[in-house]
């Protein structure tokens, strides 16, 4: 199983509708596949928030029609933040009976903040956790002030790693956060959003929208393997959760991919992880196994997950600093993925990179996403 | 999948908190604090509430009655007394600490908010410094629930302590002796109410270390063991019990044993220290051998051990090697000089 195109939007507040992105990301996907829209065979779409945000649904249907091609099967998948990993994931299985199929991801939130952060929390469970007063950013300080007085994390360590995603998301031009300098003390002394969380340990509200045409057979050069794609599902609630340091489904995912790969978490040369706010980047690097559990902080202050680290994460800034337009979140850790090993990254281009890890997750950790891909030396 | 519903008949405390400044449509007016609260079965619920607790703060949600944060009296601010009230400020409970001489509260603050900032920054520790009052009067710790003694190991000193103590607080106080090596039956004896009296024993450093040692005297009541064994567990360490007097609880008793041998074979001259050292890293897996850990503890305070705890014959012998360094000043790694040699920068160097 083969990426052959990818294509994306820059993320950020953007003027375009739902739809103008979708059909902007498709066709440089296509583009770059070298493929018309009249050779896809089935469409995935992504997508979490455009019916409370955009009062659109029936999103499978919204994009054929705007690539016009009408007729070809197509499903939209919601797992909130893990969309895209989790429509990924069920293209790949289908690709069996498909030459051609484009995954697209797209999300709008910018035009009504108050109603996207609304409608985001919908993520989690209406009656355990909204309706005390959970929306995201509360739920992830909980989970940063345990994780924190368990493992000596400090706020300093925070600071770096959104300090590092904002560096890297510096050399991304399609980033939300392209251009826009971002010092340690801007971070330090930003407004707190949720204590201990401060806005800029915060992914920001990104419209934007991300594609990817899959393949069987590998094509050229240029084409990236999939070698391993793992979904699973965990508690919804906080008050689910056994341990509210990490994410049993992202656990899981990580040790189905490396199964599925025969690959160890030694030989990840990069990775996108899903750092939605500052702590989950930590946690994420010890549920993939980068890691023993609490040692986060080690590899933080060792610099090791910088472009020129051991193992960089976030290359492209990740969701802190390139931006999270939800449904198009997990196919734009692809997308720069698929530009690393084909060795087009530019200023953020990381050498030698043979394995790349995206980790996706939904709410806080009710689905997970795991993929890895490869660059085949032929 | 557990689905938590609130659980009237059960005590929760605030495991875990946040305090919202942004509004959302359903959530309008901020700011608000939200908290995960646990119950003694371990379940957990949300709770928002407008009003602001800290952690440990307990909760009784069917008479809406909060208990204010637990607090916790220390006495004594050595390496292991400020590493406690560390940790007692990390993990959300207000603390009063004893200290007979005032002109040292500068120095004994400094300490401790050291120990806090290596670990979690300086800015933490400046705010869980507020949660941190020192007296020089015993009457002062007369409301608290427990109080944690940590003084050096000297007998006569800990029974004067109690003997005060006693005088103030009521006949509810738990009061509990970091102590490793002196008997519980004799740090009790002359105690009025010994039924609330134990043994808590922290490990160096506190703040780092997850094992608490709780030892029970022959009058330590059930109820008071339960209590100490849920403060362990707030205090986020693992508790073990043991439940009839033992010289040096369990890791005294079996650290030293070894130790003992250790010195053994050396006086003996059947094996040299960097080899003793060796086969037990290399053989037992331990982290740094006997000789390097001893030089570590400080050999001083090794020879006081061995004589409390006085379990063999060849714990007297061992005095014999032990005495003759500390004749020389050669006390371990604090004065440089031990079984090893240290450079200034506390590195081994032969």
């Amino acid at each position: 199983m083969y990426i052959t195109g990818i294509g994306r939007t820059p993320f950020g507040k953007l003027p375009n509708t739902l739809t103008e992105l979708a059909i902007k990301a498709a066709h440089v996907a296509l583009t770059d596949a070298d493929l018309e829209a009249k050779e896809i065979d089935c469409v995935y779409v992504s997508n979490f928030c455009a019916g409370p945000t955009q009062k659109q649904l029936h999103l499978n249907s919204l994009i054929v029609n705007a690539l016009e091609i009408v007729g070809v099967p197509s499903i939209r998948i919601e797992a909130a933040c893990a969309s895209g990993g989790a429509a990924l994931h069920q293209a790949l299985t289908r690709l069996d009976e498909k030459k051609f199929i484009l995954v697209i991801g797209l999300e709008k939130l910018t035009n009504d903040p108050q109603q996207a952060i609304s409608g985001i929390s919908m993520a989690s469970h209406r009656d355990l956790d909204q309706a005390n007063g959970l929306i995201f950013p509360a739920a992830y300080a909980l989970i940063a002030d345990v994780y924190m007085r368990k493992y000596n994390l400090t706020v300093d360590d925070l600071t770096s790693i959104a300090f590092k995603n904002h560096q890297n998301a510096n050399l991304n031009h399609n980033a939300h956060f392209y251009n826009k300098t971002v010092t340690r003390d801007m971070i330090t002394n930003s407004a707190i959003v949720a204590s201990p969380l401060r806005l800029y340990d915060c992914s920001p509200l990104s419209d934007g929208s991300c594609a990817l045409v899959l393949t069987k057979q590998k094509r050229n050069k240029r084409d990236v393997a999939v070698v391993a794609s793992a979904l699973r599902s965990g508690p919804l609630s906080l008050t689910q959760m056994a341990d509210l340091t990490t994410f049993s489904s992202a656990v899981k995912a990580a040790k189905d991919a490396y199964a599925m790969a025969d690959l160890s978490p030694k030989d990840i040369d990069l990775a996108a992880v899903h750092d939605c706010f500052t702590i989950a980047e930590a946690i994420a690097m010890e549920d993939l196994g980068f890691c023993s559990k609490g040692y986060a902080k080690n590899m933080i202050r060792k610099n090791q997950t910088s472009l020129k680290g051991r193992l960089p994460i976030n290359t492209d800034g990740g969701l802190k600093a390139d931006g999270h337009p939800i449904g198009a979140t997990g196919l734009a850790q692809i997308f720069e993925l698929v530009t690393q090993m084909r060795g087009e990254a530019g200023t953020r281009q990381v050498n030698n990179a043979k394995y790349g890890l995206s980790h996706n997750i939904g709410g806080t950790g009710g689905t997970a996403a795991v993929h890895i891909l490869k660059k085949e030396m032929k | 999948m557990k689905q938590n519903t609130i659980d009237q008949e059960s005590a929760y405390t605030v495991f875990a908190k946040t305090e919202v400044l942004v509004p959302s449509i359903d959530h309008p007016k901020v700011p608000y604090y939200v908290y995960v609260l646990k119950n003694e079965k371990g379940e957990t619920i949300i709770w928002k509430s407008d009003d602001r607790y800290d952690h440990q703060t307990e909760v009784n949600l069917q008479t809406k009655k909060i208990t204010k944060k637990y607090s916790v009296g220390v006495i004594g601010a050595g390496t292991t007394g400020a590493g406690i009230v560390a940790l007692l400020l990390v993990q959300g409970f207000k603390t009063v600490l004893f200290l007979r001489d005032p002109k040292k509260v500068a120095y004994v603050q400094s300490k401790i908010q050291q120990l806090i900032s290596s670990s979690y920054g300086i800015e933490m520790s400046n705010n869980l410094l507020e949660s941190l009052q020192i007296v020089h009067d015993y009457k002062k710790m007369s409301s608290l629930k427990l109080i944690i003694e940590s003084i050096s190991e000297n007998k006569n000193q800990k029974l004067a302590i109690y003997s005060t103590l006693e005088k103030y607080v009521t006949n509810k106080t738990i009061i509990v002796s970091n102590t490793s090596s002196l008997s519980l039956e004799t740090l009790s004896k002359r105690l009025l109410y010994p039924g609330r009296f134990a043994g808590f024993h922290f490990f160096n450093p506190v703040l780092k270390m997850r094992l608490v040692e709780i030892m029970s005297s022959s009058s330590t009541e059930a109820k008071t063991i339960r209590h100490l064994q849920k403060i362990a567990q707030q205090l986020g360490k693992t508790p073990v019990v043991i439940a009839k007097h033992s010289e040096g609880y369990i890791v005294n008793r079996i650290l030293f044993s070894l130790l003992s041998e250790a010195l053994q074979l050396f006086q003996q001259g059947k094996a040299a220290v960097k080899d003793i050292d060796t086969a037990i890293e290399l053989g037992l897996n331990h982290p740094i051998g006997p000789f390097k850990l001893m030089d570590l503890i400080g050999l001083d305070v090794c020879s006081d051990i061995f004589q409390q705890l006085h379990l063999t014959k060849q714990f007297k012998n061992n005095q014999v090697v032990l005495s003759k360094l500390i004749k020389k000043g050669h006390l371990g790694k604090k004065s440089g000089r031990g079984f090893y040699t240290y450079a200034k920068s506390t590195k081994k160097i032969n």
